[in-house]
């Protein structure tokens, strides 16, 4: 027998991390991490297996309560950090809150608490927001104010002001590495902005030539379009309603040469794209790989959007949300789940 | 496959001094072997100071269980001209059952397994003993985690207390 016993306290630590990332269910992250102090100090919440896209409902905090797609089940996270706060749309990882109280705004992780406030008053009349995850270490967050305005925010840039850019029509917009993309809602011309240089880059023409359809019919079939950042490539993603149809395009910027245009996608491999169509700034996307052994497709898009059915009385019901799943290839949909609440993804 | 001669043995020393004859292709499914036999193919006798003897007893009964199986489905593809799926799916679950049963072991074992698969950079029983140690861990309170791996609690009481109030959600039932 071993005269020598190992000790797993003292397991080197990329072994420990490789432990952790097979712990799919946060909840035993959580507490595997709370074992002993090498394990707390050497697990960090980067080692967390990439969470499942839930729908987070919208009630009230201090509790959340969330769908989890993955395990198709729900499930409720007490964030103390949370209670006496309205939130507003997550988008990567993170939550914009507001107090109840003070009216000041922050943005917080629901998992571990972490809380960044903002420094100045916003007026959020628009719950709609889009930043990134590095936004500590000084990236943009950009955020959709009254009249439709843009507030561009940088900590510690132009001593924490905001940049109010006017003049612009700003429903459709799109952040990525200090570029801002703003889609504009009739022509569908995508203008993209440096926002170190405050100058425009380039403008990007619509996928297809809008001017050749009747404008008013363009608006009622299609539904505005979301962009996304996947695998390194920028997509443009339109629905039409009518015939339940998605139709893909990827960002060619070309290499100086050609001018930038968005060229047609009929495949996304293994990539699971997420949509929420209330709020078409924190949509998302994942590789169907990395959730082997879990109901998830990929090839797919997973969308949320409002639906409302009719009853025996010939009138229509509330207003209720639905979770879809569309298959690019076969153009099929199929319902996932009825829930209320906003498409999102946390770690 | 430029260098077949499966016949070519190796001697294998664990710490305590133990010897172990194997053929290359088993000692090759170490990488860190496969890689000192490419730098120097005279190599026959390598000492492995950081593995016991019944730990490299457990890892060669694993690698040369997985090269038996690897060799037969070549067999069967050659005879056949293609594998067949259903006696393909067959093997692997036989290869599968086989490796459940291997990973029946104490966890001071496997922490060793996990430590000598590293070292010898076995990656199917890295994966396979790392697994098995997530999987101990799963629907575990911390407490009962302790208790499996034999682990001091070395957290004080306001540590613990801190760590809950971030995440307080993973300590209470879910649902």
């Amino acid at each position: 027998m071993n005269t020598i016993e190992r000790d797993w306290a003292v397991l080197p630590p990329d072994l420990l991390r490789t432990i952790a990332r097979k712990l799919i269910d946060i909840f035993d992250f959580v507490r595997f991490r709370s074992v002993c102090k090498t394990w707390h100090s050497l697990i960090t919440i980067a080692d967390l297996f990439p969470q499942f896209p839930w729908i987070l409902n919208r009630s009230r905090g201090p509790d959340l309560h969330f769908y989890s797609i993955a395990f198709d089940k729900s499930f409720t996270i007490n964030a103390p950090k949370f209670s006496n706060k309205t939130f507003f749309f997550p988008c990567q990882g993170l939550m914009l809150v507001r107090s109840r109280t003070t009216f000041w705004s922050s943005l917080i992780n629901p998992l571990n608490n972490c809380e960044v406030w903002l420094p100045v008053f916003l007026d959020l009349i628009h719950d709609q927001w889009i930043g990134s995850r590095s936004f500590q270490s000084g990236d943009y967050v950009v955020f959709k104010g009254f009249g439709r305005k843009l507030h561009v925010f940088k900590p510690g840039d132009c001593g924490d002001k905001w940049i109010n850019m006017e003049g612009e029509d700003c429903s459709i917009y799109f952040y990525l590495n200090k570029l801002l993309f703003i889609v504009h809602s009739l022509s569908w011309f995508t203008k993209v902005i440096n926002l170190r240089t405050r100058k425009t880059v380039f403008v990007v023409p619509p996928p297809w030539n809008v001017s050749t359809m009747p404008t008013s019919n363009v608006r009622s079939i299609w539904h505005r379009p979301t962009l996304i950042e996947s695998s390194g490539e920028i997509l443009h993603v339109t629905y039409a309603y009518e015939f339940k149809k998605f139709v893909i395009h990827r960002l060619e910027v070309g290499n100086g040469k050609e001018n930038p245009c968005w060229v047609i996608v009929t495949n996304i491999g293994d990539r699971m794209l997420f949509i929420d169509f209330h709020h078409n700034n924190g949509d998302f996307s994942l590789k169907a790989t990395d959730f082997c052994g879990f109901n998830f497709k990929g090839n797919c898009i997973y969308f949320i959007r409002e639906d409302k059915l009719r009853k025996n009385d010939g009138y229509y019901s509330d207003p209720i949300y639905v979770v879809e799943r569309y298959d690019i290839e076969s153009a099929t949909t199929e319902l996932i789940h009825i829930q209320e609440g906003y498409i999102t993804c946390f770690a | 496959m430029a260098r077949s001669s499966t016949e070519n043995m190796i001697t294998l020393m664990s710490s305590d001094g133990e010897e172990f004859m194997v053929t290359e292709k088993v000692a090759r499914e170490c990488t860190t072997i496969r890689n000192m036999l490419e730098d120097d193919c005279v190599i026959t006798n390598i000492p492995l100071p950081n593995v016991t003897s019944d730990i490299l007893s457990m890892v060669i009964e694993y690698c040369m269980e997985h090269v038996a199986a690897a060799e037969k489905a070549a067999a069967e593809t050659a005879e056949k001209g293609s594998s067949s799926a259903p006696a393909a799916a067959k093997a692997n679950k036989d290869l599968e059952e086989w490796d459940k049963a291997f990973m029946n072991v104490d966890v001071y074992t496997l922490c060793d397994l996990i430590l000598a698969a590293n070292y010898l950079n076995v990656s199917g029983l890295l994966d396979l003993t790392i697994q098995t140690a997530a999987n101990l861990i799963k629907g575990k309170s911390p407490e009962q985690i302790r208790k499996t791996f034999h682990i001091q609690n070395d957290l004080s009481l306001e540590e613990e207390e801190k760590i809950r109030s971030q995440t307080p959600w993973a300590f209470e039932k879910s649902e």
